[in-house]
C-alpha cells in the first residue's frame, strides 16, 4: 500500500525530466498560447515545427550510437554530413531524377559514410577520454578540406556547378527536379489551409529510429551499451571494446549522412562550403533537451528535444517579432543551444565516466 | 649512436606540427612571390597584433586546464570596454589605457563564472570552455544588441543602429587606431617596427615568467600536475583554477584592446569569434601542446601561423589560378593543425599512461624477485 | 584592517584615480570657432569681417563674417590664439587659455564675444545647441 504521495511524484518527475527541460517545455507552451493572441496562426506554427521536425530529427539521431557506445557527444556530425553531401551531388552529378535521385544519393553516401566513419572511429579510439573535443575539429577540419574539394572536384552537371567558369561548385544547388520534397509530398496529408502533415518524412524517420531501437536489442547493440556504460564489465566480459566503437561511429556517421539528404529534400537546397560548420550544434543541444546525457541516450529522447528544440525555433521569431516587434530569437537559440550543452558536460554524475 | 637516432626522433614527434608548418612556409614562401621586405613588414605587424593574445594562454596551460578557448570571454570585456570608451569620445593612449582599466571587472566576472563551470567538467576543460566561449556569445549580443541604448546610455548616435538601441555591426575605432603603434615608431629598411607595442608585450612576457616563481605561480604548476597531491599538500585547487582562468581572461581583454588598436575598426560581433580558433591554432604551431607551452612557443607560432596566412591565398592564386583555394586552405589548415596537435597530445598521454605503468610493473617484478 | 585590505584598497583607489585622469586626459571635445553676431547677457558682438584662430598647435584657421569651423581637441585646457585687425588698422593678437566643461562634448567659441570680452569665459563660451543648426 506504498502510495506515493503528490510531493514524492513531484519530486521524482522533476528528477526525470530535469528543470531545463522543463522550463523549455514549459517556455514552448507558453508560446503556443500566447501565438494566437499576438496574430500567430498556431496551425501554420505547428505544420512548420512538424517540417522541421522531420527535418532534423534524423541528424539527431546521428548522436545516438555514439553516445550509447561512450564515444560521447558526436560533435564530428560534419563529417557524416559530408558523406550525404558526396552522395547527393553524385546523384545529381549522374542525373537521376525523381525518387530514384534521392534512392541513389543514399546509395553514393553510404560508401564515404562508412569508410569516413571508419577512419574517425580508429582515431577516436587512439584518444579515449578526449573524444568530444577532437570530434569537433575533426569535423571543422573535414569542413574545410571539402571547401577545397568541392572547387576542385571535376563535377560538370550544369545546375551544380558555377555558370561562367563552368567548374567548381556552386555554394547551394537547388534540389529542385530531383529529390525536392520526395518525401514531403509522399502521403502528406492536408489537414486544413495551413496544416499539412509530412507523412513520407516521418514515416521514414520513424524507420531508422525503429532499425536503431531494434538493433540496439540485439546482441550487438546491448554490447554496445555495456561498453559505454561499463567499459570494465564490457572488457572482461570478453567484448572488443575498439570493434563496437568503430561501428557505433560508423552508424552514426551513415545517420549523419542520410540525416542531411533528409533535410536537404525538405529545405529545397543542397549547402555546400561552410554549411555544415556549425550543424552539429543544434543536433547535439536538441538530443540533450529531449533528457539524453553525455553517456544516456534513447530514441524518446530524439524526439521529445527535436520538437521541443525545432518548436522553439519556430515559435520564438514569429511570436516574438508579433509581440514585441523585435526579433531575439537568435540570442535566445545561442543561449539556450548552447546553455544546455554546457548543462549536460557539467553534471557531476556523467563527469565520471 | 643508436640513442642521437632515438632522440632525433622523439625530437621530431614532439615538434611534428612546428615542422609541418616550416614545410608548407618554406614551399608556400615562394610561390607566393611576395618580397621578402614585405613579409617582414607583413610579420612584425602580426606580431604585434597577435602576441599579447596569444600571451593570455600561457597560465591556464600552466595549471593543467588546456587551451582555453574561452579566451573569447576576455576578447568581449575588450570589446565591450572600447565600446564604452568610444562612446564617451576619450581617445588615443588615455582611452586604451582606459579600456585597459574598464575591461578588468567585465574580464573579471566572465572569468570567474568561466572557471567555476570548469570546475565542474574537470577532465574535460577544452570542451566545455569551448562551449562556454559560444554561450556568452549569446549573452553578449544580448548585451550589445539589446541592452546597449535602452538600459546601458549610448549617447553617440553613431554607434546605435538605426533603430534606436543596440550597437552597429562596425564600431570605428578612429581615436585609438594605432595610436600605441605609432607612439614611438620607427623605421628600419623601410619597415616600420611599433616599439612601443612590443615594449607592452614585453612587460607581459615578464609579468608571466614573474608570475610563474610567485607563491601563486607555483601552486597553479602543482594543480596542473596533479590535483590530488596538490589538494593534500593545502592548495585550494578549486579557487587556484579559477583565478589561472580569470588572469587568462582579463590578459585576453587586454589583448583584444591591443588588437583593435592596431585594426582600427571593431566588428561588434564577429571580432571575437574567430580570435580563440586562431590564437590556439597559433600557440600549437609554435609547438606547445595542452600541457606545455612556453613563450617562445608563441612568438615562434605567431610568425609560422601568420606567414602561413599571408602567403597562403597568394600560392593558391599562382598555383592553381584560384586565391578562394588557397584561403579555405588556410581554413583547413588553423583547425588541421588543432586537431592533429590535440590527436597527438592525447595518444602521448596514452602512451606516457602506458609507459609509467609498465615501469611500474617491472619495478615490481625487480622487487619480487630481490 | 589587516595590511593586505589595505594595499589592496589602495591599489583600487589608484586604479581608479588613474581611470578617472585618463577619461579626463583622453576626452575628446570638438570646438565649434564662430564668427557670426552674437547677443550674450543683453549685449551684442558683431561678427569680425576677417579672423585668424589658432588652437593649441593646430594649423591656423581663417574666419570671414559668419564662418563656423571645428577644432577638434582632447582635454579641458586648451590655448586659443585669435589674431584680428581693428578699425585702425591695428593687427592685435588675444592669446587666452580656456577651459571646457568635462560633460561638454561639442562647445560654441564666439570669436566676437571673446574679442570684447578675453577674460571672462561666460561672455564667449556657450553650450552648442542642435536646433542653432541651419541658421
Amino acid at each position: 500500500m506504498e502510495k506515493l504521495t503528490m510531493k514524492e511524484r513531484y519530486d521524482e518527475f522533476i528528477s526525470r525530466f530535469g528543470w531545463p527541460r522543463i522550463i523549455i517545455g514549459m517556455f514552448l507552451l507558453f508560446l503556443f498560447i500566447v501565438a494566437p493572441f499576438v496574430g500567430v496562426s498556431v496551425s501554420t506554427s505547428l505544420s512548420d515545427t512538424i517540417n522541421r521536425f522531420g527535418m532534423n530529427c534524423i541528424l539527431v539521431l546521428a548522436m545516438v550510437p555514439m553516445i550509447h557506445s561512450g564515444c560521447g557527444l558526436n560533435f564530428g556530425l560534419p563529417l557524416g554530413i559530408i558523406a550525404g553531401l558526396l552522395g547527393a551531388t553524385l546523384s545529381l552529378q549522374f542525373e537521376f531524377v525523381g525518387a530514384s535521385s534521392f534512392a541513389m544519393a543514399i546509395v553514393f553516401a553510404t560508401p564515404f559514410a562508412l569508410l569516413f566513419g571508419w577512419g574517425y572511429g580508429k582515431l577516436l579510439n587512439k584518444v579515449k577520454g578526449g573524444e568530444m573535443m577532437i570530434a569537433t575539429y575533426v569535423g571543422f577540419s573535414s569542413v574545410a578540406f571539402m571547401c577545397m574539394m568541392w572547387l576542385l572536384l571535376p563535377y560538370s552537371n550544369p545546375t551544380m556547378v558555377w555558370g561562367f567558369e563552368g567548374k567548381g561548385l556552386r555554394t547551394t544547388i537547388s534540389t529542385e527536379g530531383y529529390y525536392l520534397h520526395i518525401l514531403n509530398d509522399f502521403l502528406a496529408i492536408p489537414i486544413g489551409d495551413h496544416f499539412t502533415f509530412p507523412t513520407g518524412m516521418i514515416l521514414f524517420f520513424a524507420l531508422l529510429a525503429f532499425l536503431v531501437w531494434a538493433f540496439l536489442h540485439t546482441k550487438k547493440g546491448t554490447a554496445m551499451t555495456a561498453v559505454g556504460s561499463n567499459p570494465i564489465f564490457a572488457k572482461a566480459s570478453g567484448i572488443n571494446i575498439d570493434k563496437i566503437r568503430i561501428l557505433s561511429v560508423m552508424m552514426s556517421t551513415w545517420l549523419g549522412a542520410i540525416g542531411i539528404l533528409v533535410y536537404q529534400q525538405s529545405f529545397g537546397f543542397i549547402q555546400l562550403y561552410m554549411g555544415p560548420f556549425f550543424m552539429a550544434l543544434p543536433a547535439v543541444s536538441a538530443i540533450l533537451i529531449g533528457g539524453a546525457s553525455v553517456n544516456k541516450a534513447s530514441i524518446p529522447n530524439v524526439i521529445i528535444g527535436t520538437f521541443l528544440f525545432q518548436g522553439i525555433l519556430t515559435m520564438t521569431p514569429s511570436v516574438m517579432n508579433s509581440a514585441i516587434q523585435t526579433d531575439m530569437s537568435e540570442v535566445i537559440r545561442i543561449i539556450v543551444s548552447n546553455g544546455m550543452i554546457l548543462y549536460a558536460l557539467t553534471r557531476k554524475t556523467e563527469a565520471t565516466r | 649512436m643508436k640513442i642521437t637516432k632515438e632522440t632525433f626522433i622523439k625530437l621530431f614527434r614532439n615538434n611534428l606540427v612546428t615542422v609541418m608548418f616550416v614545410i608548407i612556409c618554406a614551399f608556400g614562401i615562394p610561390l607566393s612571390g611576395y618580397s621578402a621586405n614585405y613579409l617582414i613588414g607583413e610579420i612584425i605587424v602580426r606580431i604585434s597584433r597577435n602576441s599579447f593574445l596569444i600571451l593570455s594562454l600561457l597560465i591556464p596551460i600552466m595549471a593543467g586546464m588546456g587551451l582555453n578557448f574561452g579566451m573569447t570571454l576576455g576578447a568581449m570585456a575588450g570589446e565591450i570596454a572600447l565600446i564604452f570608451v568610444t562612446d564617451w569620445s576619450v581617445v588615443g593612449i588615455p582611452a586604451m589605457v582606459l579600456a585597459c582599466i574598464l575591461s578588468v571587472p567585465f574580464s573579471i566576472i566572465l572569468g570567474t563564472i568561466c572557471g567555476r563551470i570548469l570546475n565542474k567538467a574537470k577532465g574535460r576543460e577544452m570542451v566545455t570552455s569551448y562551449i562556454i566561449g559560444f554561450f556568452m556569445n549569446g549573452v553578449y549580443q544580448l548585451f550589445v544588441l539589446y541592452a546597449m541604448g535602452p538600459i546601458i546610455p549610448i549617447k553617440n548616435k553613431a554607434l546605435v543602429l538605426p533603430r534606436g538601441y543596440g550597437i552597429r555591426n562596425t564600431v570605428n575605432l578612429i581615436g585609438i587606431r594605432r595610436s600605441l603603434d605609432d607612439l614611438i615608431k620607427v623605421r628600419i629598411s623601410g619597415v616600420s617596427v611599433p616599439v612601443a607595442t612590443f615594449l607592452v608585450i614585453a612587460v607581459a612576457c615578464v609579468f608571466i615568467v614573474w608570475f610563474r616563481k610567485t607563491k601563486l605561480g607555483q601552486d597553479m604548476r602543482a594543480v596542473g600536475q596533479d590535483l590530488e597531491v596538490s589538494s593534500a599538500a593545502g592548495i585550494k585547487v578549486e579557487n587556484t583554477r579559477v583565478v589561472s582562468i580569470v588572469l587568462s581572461t582579463v590578459l585576453a581583454g587586454f589583448g583584444m584592446v591591443l588588437y583593435l588598436q592596431n585594426m582600427g575598426t571593431l566588428n561588434t560581433y564577429n571580432s571575437h569569434t574567430q580570435i580563440g580558433m586562431f590564437s590556439i591554432a597559433a600557440i600549437l604551431v609554435g609547438g606547445a601542446s595542452v600541457n606545455k607551452a612556453s613563450i617562445p612557443n608563441v612568438f615562434l607560432g605567431v610568425i609560422l601561423f601568420h606567414l602561413m596566412f599571408i602567403v597562403s591565398p597568394m600560392a593558391g592564386k599562382n598555383l592553381i589560378g584560384q586565391a578562394q583555394l588557397g584561403e579555405y586552405f588556410r581554413v583547413f589548415v588553423s583547425y588541421g593543425v588543432i586537431t592533429l596537435s590535440l590527436v597527438l597530445y592525447e595518444m602521448r598521454k596514452k602512451r606516457e599512461a602506458n609507459d609509467s605503468a609498465q615501469l611500474l610493473e617491472t619495478e615490481q617484478e625487480g622487487y619480487n624477485n630481490d | 584592517m589587516t595590511r593586505r585590505t589595505i594595499v589592496r584598497i589602495s591599489a583600487l583607489v589608484v586604479i581608479l584615480l588613474l581611470a578617472f585622469a585618463m577619461l579626463r586626459i583622453g576626452r575628446q571635445h570638438s570646438i565649434l570657432l564662430d564668427d557670426k553676431t552674437v547677443t550674450v547677457q543683453g549685449q551684442e558682438y558683431k561678427a569680425l569681417d576677417m579672423v585668424e584662430v589658432k588652437v593649441d598647435k593646430q594649423d591656423s584657421v581663417e574666419l570671414v563674417k559668419r564662418d563656423r569651423d571645428v577644432a577638434v581637441v582632447t582635454g579641458q585646457s586648451h590655448k586659443i590664439k585669435v589674431t584680428y585687425t581693428d578699425a585702425q588698422w591695428n593687427e592685435i593678437e588675444l592669446e587666452r587659455k580656456i577651459k571646457i566643461p568635462f560633460d561638454k562634448e561639442m562647445i560654441v567659441f564666439s570669436v566676437p564675444a571673446f574679442i570684447e570680452n578675453p577674460d571672462d569665459d561666460t561672455y564667449y563660451l556657450m553650450p552648442f545647441e542642435t536646433t542653432s543648426v541651419g541658421n
